[in-house]
């Protein structure tokens, strides 16, 4: 026997100790098992009678409760006793349940069938056994009991014996171990995600040292993509996406949890500390920026930015979808029964629910539309590129006020021309034209100008906007919020937003007898160019984000303030109509509506003051303004100062990425918890203070009387379901299936674990391991279980179809994420950068317009970024990308414990003729044509085995070299469709027609069921 | 048979029938759907509609304009509503204290032998009368879009559940061996809810809508790459095939028989996809009937409208191809149209939108009518919710006021699939802010839709998180009265 890890010797005393007990146990003779209640009796009145006879108070008849022991033997107002142990006769239970009267019958025929002849038996012999209780599996404490004794032959640690010993009692064997390609590429798979190169593969399949299974294991556990391939089982139960979800659905920067999740699984971090910094990190004392970060765990609820929403309605929907997304992910039980009435079957009142809900109901988010709290994060990436910028931006700001003679001469040229025109025809004098005429509709990209007022205008010389601004009737702005966007027509784009609230409206930099004019200087100049149609736009919303009526003549207009620091002003006044409340998406009307004025900048009276002046009269401020002003827009700079404006541009748009994180409420802003009545939250009932569930109360238990006493409550040694779940979770992403089926259902109507004492030896390896998740999975993928082969087998057809004793291991589809990334490993393309914002590959046309968030423009990512994995992703929630979700990727709304693996037409279509696919499959025929081979033969199985670890037989060969001569031949008579297949990159050295053939090779190979299959 | 045995039994025949494509077809057909096993609801009724088709007006089409006259609100035009009435409405945007009650210059007219009433904005409907069954009294609580758009869709107001189509999916799969079952059809701007008014929820993938698109494929991933004609398609899937097969012989999986399956149904739907949306074989009568091709209006005037998007015709397209799916077996057609959140300017884009979906929808039913589909085929037409008797930005600028969200009564219209033609049901007070008689819920609506296609919509139940779900969540009465 081997069993590998710290606790060797221990084990192996333990185990023959128990050993012995385990085998007298089996050959003891034994009378038909007796009726256990927790296994044969409990689930059955789970499914059958606690619907009306359960916890809830409204729903239950007759007054009986079958779900507490003393309640189902006492005596009923009818005089009957339920069940009365011994006493088959008296117990009113068996009379009702085999009554062959309608009237009688349990369940009535109303509320489903009756129970057959196996399950009153049983109920017979419970109750002859003497009706005996038991509390529900699993509450019950941890408990492996004794480790099964088996022969050492094929037992390599403590979960083989769990798994050997049910499978010896069923008369049946184990598999054999998978083939050392099929162990390797299984490995890769399960803890990276990624397909083994075939030099590893070679590598691993001849290496015959004994340890060379293991070291193969660390260093997958060591590697950077074990944190990516298991962050994003734990996204899913996050329900992680970029976007807030409901009706405008807008973006929300939450990737840095992502990159949080997936370095605390790459340390390790102790699933318990995990736990408690994910729902409780701003309580912890001194919390890092790491901590405060991981309570965006909880922020990933959706915000309601619909106009005219209840905010409260939709902070009290966050704090439901945490209440509910804790209690499944942590404890594998639903609680959301329990929101509106008592729960049915798990005895969770709806005053426990509301207990719960008091202990998330402290945050101080609320729904808002900018989601804060947030939390600025500088990340190491951040700051490089800002000190890069900076830099960058230094060195060209100097460039351009080098002297240097050619300059000069230019500048005296101009300043003869401005000193020969009259004062206002002066070069540089006329910077904008109004010119609405031309002009309706959206812009030719598809893009809108958003909602507000504005107009249209061309330049008639390159300008650069140094400051935005807008001229109000009143000296402030009182309880709005005014924003000013400058779009450039043609691509659609913002070019800037600048928005002007009461308290940032400053002071007014020019006033006259009407208007105060403010003014936002830009940290980017924004570069218009000549000849090309620009929009402006005015709109302001009240603090309920209701548009504004814009009044008359303020509001609307708009300042720039030009290179030279001269101002130019319009107004987009509307002549003699009436004020008009904007409507969203009808900017495009609105400017037709009235006649804007609008009045033409000049060269200021400074600078023609001094152009004005003889050079050597002029103050040596004087000439470096007016050098500075000529600069600012001569030709002769026009490449640099472009420049200057790109870099500025890119500083501008780097920002510490900012994430809503949990922020607890002061005391005097905490809030008072009541029961809602029926679920709604304007029906306040009876007050509630924070509690867990009187279920799963214990005495050793820590009380819970905050998010991070409840925190530390579920990772507490004494609650035995936190680490159940946690394993039966890890267990399923190993082996496809959990211990317990039901993963979302640990409660009486869910399924029971097929192995309990596995599952509890696992949960006990956990919790006293130091939560160590890394250590766990290193302990079950060492085990003889994991290594079986998956192959099918005809003798457990019958016996085991859904593979309850773990016969043999696993086979099943590996996600969306990773059915991209197999593709873009096996074919070279894949950017294997880990962590940072989520990326926009591909999108068809269409798609991200299903919803109206009419900000929203998806930029497809462009150079190494366009082949990030699967997982980086950007996930809007009313237009999620259909690669992802054809595969089944969750839809990302509320939690999500277990994936559907669906085999769809459609899915089929994703890998044939998808556009990454397709490129993969261009990238993989490249790439096998690059490789050094004897023949086709051999080529070909060098690009199988990019795919596909083991090596091809020669029946598959030949298969495949059938397709290739075909191809090639089919190729060879249709140029244009060898060149149209080749696609862009072309076919390099080798003639289109070979390409092709080589691609039809590779797609084919791609498709192969065995790539998308763990087995 | 519960789950285990389901699977056993599908196990065992996929398993013992591998000789060349000798596989049992039900069983790959079930293993198609996904892994997930289901014990679909008990069908007990007579089904009456093997399809349905939901014509769904994303941002609540005003009643008030279209189908409920109120006389009396021009003698009340310019009065606010006591707080009585009010109660505990609750409205996005209009204050109840100051909001005005605003009449409808609409005029209504009586159609066909039943005198149903309809607005002048729907002359084409009036047509087909007799076959519409009109829901005045339907009752929500959500009064924001998404929440209430889920609502509609799915029973209730929470995401991460499944619509009602990909219910009725999920317990009576496709009559389409080529096609999806569920099917959506999308015209003009997006809507609030985008995608998740057509996903499956906790029910597995294979039961959300598929969209067929305006633009391009029209099924996303459709056509073959670039080069890839027919032939040598069809020389690599062979291959593919082959290769799969001999993986299948040496494993054993049914899942891999169900993926060469999956292969070759997606081939299928290569040909049939392109096929159902190639509207030439349709008459020019045919056509012109729905407007496929008539002329998008003059949109001066009418803000809120995008010319450019080309509602009318497509539109009028997708009623069309509602037709051709559900002739090609297709179970649920869904139709979005958003753009009916008329909180201003209500006269101007209402009559623009009636516009769009009057003639087609008319001409939908009639076809149907005359096909003998429209006994099977249930058409349903609503939004989520109505619009409030109250003017919204009725000071400012009159002529460009409109109305607010009201779930508290909207109106629905239904025909075929076994519903009572020319019944007017329900009844509003006489300002149009409360149902008075025979309220309908969302979930009566779907339980009666459920009971149209024989399903029991107490039994038709799915465990997720240790609860059976419906799709009628805790309530839903079947409505004998429209069941003619």
């Amino acid at each position: 026997m081997k069993i590998p890890g710290v606790h060797n010797r221990l084990l192996v005393v333990l185990l023959s100790v128990w050993g012995v007990l385990a085998l007298v146990r089996t050959v003891t003779a034994q009378p038909p098992p007796p009726v256990q209640f927790a296994r044969d009796v409990q689930p059955l009145l789970a499914e059958k009678c606690l619907r009306c006879h359960g916890p809830d108070p409204q729903a239950r008849a007759a007054s009986l409760r079958l779900d507490r022991e003393a309640d189902a033997k006492r005596v009923l107002t009818s005089g009957h006793r339920a069940v009365v142990p011994g006493d088959i006769s008296a117990s009113e239970l068996l009379t009702r349940v085999r009554s062959q009267n309608a009237d009688m019958r349990m369940p009535p025929p109303e509320e489903g069938p009756a129970l057959d002849a196996a399950q009153i038996a049983l109920l017979q012999r419970w109750i002859q056994q003497g009706a005996k209780w038991q509390r529900h599996w699993a509450f019950l404490p941890i408990d492996p009991g004794a480790l099964p004794m088996l022969p050492a032959d094929w037992i390599r640690n403590p979960v083989d014996a769990f798994i050997g010993f049910r499978l010896q009692q069923a008369g049946q064997t184990p598999s054999p171990a998978a083939t050392r390609a099929t162990l390797i590429k299984r490995l890769y798979y399960d803890l990276v995600g990624l397909p083994p190169a075939p030099g590893d593969v070679d590598a691993f399949v001849k290496d015959d040292s004994p340890t060379a299974y293991e070291e193969l294991v660390d260093r997958l556990l060591h590697s950077p993509h074990f944190g990516e391939r298991w962050a994003r089982h734990w996204l899913d139960k996050a329900r992680f996406a970029d976007t807030n979800g409901y009706e405008s659905d807008q973006t929300r920067t939450i990737w840095p949890f992502r990159d949080w999740v997936i370095q605390a699984i790459n340390r390790d971090l102790a699933f318990d500390q995990f736990t408690v910094e994910q729902l409780a990190g701003d309580m912890l004392p001194n919390a890092t920026e790491e901590q405060l970060l991981a309570t965006a765990f909880h922020r990933n609820t959706m915000t309601n930015a619909e106009g005219g929403t209840d905010n409260e309605e939709f902070r009290v929907a966050a704090v439901v979808d945490r209440v509910n997304t804790t209690m499944q992910v942590w404890m594998g039980m639903t609680a959301g029964c329990a929101q509106c009435h008592d729960h049915k079957y798990d005895a969770i009142t709806q005053q426990n629910y509301y207990e719960l809900f008091a202990v998330f109901n402290q945050t101080a988010d609320a729904d808002s539309n900018d989601n804060a709290p947030l939390l600025a994060t500088l990340t190491q990436e951040f700051q490089a590129e800002s000190q890069r910028l900076d830099e960058a931006i230094a060195a060209y700001e100097a460039a351009l006020r080098e002297e240097n003679p050619r300059l000069q001469a230019a500048q005296k040229a101009w300043e003869s021309s401005v000193r020969a025109a009259p004062a206002d025809e002066a070069a540089g004098a006329s910077v904008l034209a109004y010119d609405s005429s031309t002009v309706r509709g959206a812009p030719a990209s598809g893009g809108d100008y958003g909602k507000g007022m504005g107009l249209f205008f061309t330049a008639n010389r390159v300008v650069d906007v140094t400051a935005l601004g807008t001229a109000l009737r009143e000296p402030k702005i009182t309880g709005t919020t005014l924003t000013i966007q400058l779009f450039d027509m043609t691509s659609g784009q913002v070019l800037q937003k600048v928005d002007f609230t009461p308290e940032s409206v400053g002071e007014p930099v020019d006033k006259n007898a009407s208007q105060f004019l403010y003014l936002r200087p830009l940290e980017t100049a924004i570069r218009l160019q000549p000849n090309r149609q620009y929009a402006i736009v005015g709109s302001g919303y009240n603090q309920q984000n209701r548009y504004l009526n814009v009044d008359k003549s303020s509001q609307t207009g708009v300042t720039f303030r030009d290179g030279d620091g001269s101002l130019t002003h319009i107004d987009s006044k509307y002549g003699g109509l009436p004020p008009q409340t904007v409507d969203p998406g009808s900017f495009a009307n609105n400017i037709a509506y009235g006649g804007p004025t609008f009045k033409f900048g000049s060269l200021s009276a400074e600078l023609r003051g001094i152009v004005d002046l003889p050079e050597a009269e002029r103050t040596a401020k004087q000439r470096k303004r007016l050098a500075q002003y000529f600069r600012s827009w001569t030709p002769e700079l026009a490449s640099r100062r472009e420049r200057l404006t790109q870099l500025r541009k890119q500083r501008s748009s780097l920002a510490a990425p900012e994430t809503p994180i949990l922020r607890e409420l002061p005391g005097e802003q905490r809030r008072k918890t009541h029961i809602h009545v029926r679920g709604d939250f304007r029906v306040p009932g009876a007050p509630v203070e924070p509690a867990v569930p009187a279920l799963f109360v214990s005495e050793s238990l820590p009380a819970v009387v905050d998010r991070l006493s409840l925190a530390r409550w579920l990772v507490d040694p004494g609650n035995p379901l936190v680490a159940r779940v946690q394993c039966n979770a890890i267990w399923k992403n190993l082996f496809g299936d959990g211990i317990v089926r039901t993963m979302d259902d640990f409660g009486v109507r869910g399924e029971r674990p097929t192995h309990p004492r596995l599952l509890d030896y696992l949960a006990g390896r956990l919790r006293d391991g130091g939560w160590s998740r890394k250590r766990l999975i290193r302990e079950v993928v060492l085990s003889a279980t994991y290594r079986q082969s998956s192959l099918y087998r005809p003798d457990f057809v019958d016996v085991d179809p859904t593979n309850r004793l773990w016969h043999r291991q696993g086979r099943f589809r590996v996600e969306a994420e990773i059915v991209r990334d197999l593709y873009l490993a096996a074919s070279g393309l894949l950017t294997r950068k880990v962590g940072g914002a989520s990326v926009f590959p591909p999108l068809p046309p269409g798609i991200a317009q299903l919803n109206y968030d009419r900000g929203f423009t998806w930029e497809t990512s462009q150079g190494s970024d366009r082949y990030r994995r699967g997982m980086y992703t950007f996930f809007k929630r009313t237009a999620p990308h259909p690669n992802l979700m054809t595969l089944d990727s969750p839809e990302s709304n509320v939690v999500c414990l277990a994936r559907n693996r669906s085999n769809t037409p459609l899915g089929a279509l994703v890998t044939l003729n998808n556009e990454v696919y397709v490129e993969a499959a261009q990238a993989l025929a490249r790439r096998a044509l690059l490789l050094s081979a004897v023949d086709d033969q051999d080529r070909l199985v060098q690009s199988w085995r990019l795919c596909v670890p083991r090596i091809p037989t020669a029946g598959e060969l030949q298969r495949l070299h059938l397709l290739l001569v075909g191809s090639r031949k089919w190729y060879r008579n249709r140029p244009q469709d060898a060149r149209q297949r080749v696609g862009v990159q072309g076919a390099a050295g080798d003639a289109a027609w070979e390409v092709a053939a080589w691609i039809a090779v590779a797609r084919v190979i791609l498709n192969l069921d065995e790539v998308t299959t763990r087995d | 048979m519960n789950s285990d045995q389901q699977i056993r039994h599908r196990a065992r025949r996929a398993f013992l029938t591998s000789s060349a494509c000798g596989l049992g077809a039900a069983a790959v057909e079930s293993l198609l759907q996904g892994e997930t096993p289901h014990s679909a609801g008990t069908a007990r009724f007579r089904a009456r509609a093997k399809a349905c088709i939901f014509v769904f007006m994303a941002g609540g089409p005003s009643q008030l304009d279209l189908f409920d006259s109120k006389p009396k609100l021009k003698a009340l035009q310019g009065q606010t509503l006591s707080s009585e009435m009010v109660g505990d409405a609750r409205f996005a945007f209009i204050k109840p204290a100051s909001a005005t009650l605003m009449a409808s210059p609409r005029k209504f007219y009586r159609h066909g032998e039943s005198g149903m009433e309809l607005s002048e904005l729907l002359p084409h409907l009036g047509s087909c009368a007799d076959d519409l069954l009109l829901v005045r009294s339907m009752q929500g609580e959500q009064f924001n879009h998404h929440p209430a758009q889920l609502a509609m869709q799915c029973g209730v107001a929470r995401a991460g559940m499944p619509t009602a189509g990909a219910w009725v999916t999920y317990a009576l799969g496709s009559e389409s061996a080529n096609l999806p079952g569920y099917v959506v059809l999308t015209a003009g701007r997006g809507t609030s809810g985008g995608a998740t008014l057509y996903q499956s929820g906790f029910l597995p993938t294979p039961y959300s809508g598929v969209l067929f698109r305006n633009v391009g494929e029209p099924v996303l991933n459709l056509d073959n790459p670039a080069g890839v004609a027919r032939r040598q398609q069809a020389r690599e899937l062979a291959a593919l095939t082959d290769l799969n097969r001999r993986a299948y012989e040496r494993v054993g999986d049914p899942r891999i028989a169900a993926r060469i399956k999956s292969y070759e149904l997606a081939g299928r739907m290569q040909l049939a996809a392109p096929e159902l949306t190639d509207l030439s074989d349709e008459s020019e009568q045919t056509l012109n009937a729905y407007g496929v091709l008539r002329k998008e209006p003059d949109p001066n005037g009418m803000r809120g409208t995008f010319p450019h998007l080309k509602t009318y015709q497509a539109f009028a397209r997708n009623c069309l191809l509602a037709r051709r799916m559900v002739e090609r077996g297709v179970r649920f057609v869904n139709i979005l149209h958003a753009s009916w959140d008329q909180h201003r300017n209500l006269d101007g884009n209402l009559a623009y939108n009636a516009g769009v979906v009057d003639q087609p929808l008319a001409a939908l039913i009639n076809d149907l009518k005359q096909r003998g589909m429209l006994d099977e085929t249930m058409v349903v037409w609503g939004s989520e919710f109505g619009r409030t008797p109250m003017g919204e930005n009725l000071s400012s600028n009159p002529s460009a006021a409109g109305r607010d969200h009201h779930p508290s009564c909207f109106s629905m219209l239904l025909a075929g699939g076994g519903m009572r033609g020319g019944l007017t049901y329900g009844k509003t007070n006489d300002v149009g802010f409360r149902v008075e008689k025979d309220p309908v819920s969302v979930n009566d609506l779907h339980a009666t839709l459920l009971h149209q296609f024989g399903i029991d919509h107490l039994r038709l139940t799915y465990r997720f998180q240790g609860r059976d779900f419906r799709l009628t969540d805790v309530a839903g009465r079947v409505l004998g009265d429209w069941v003619a």
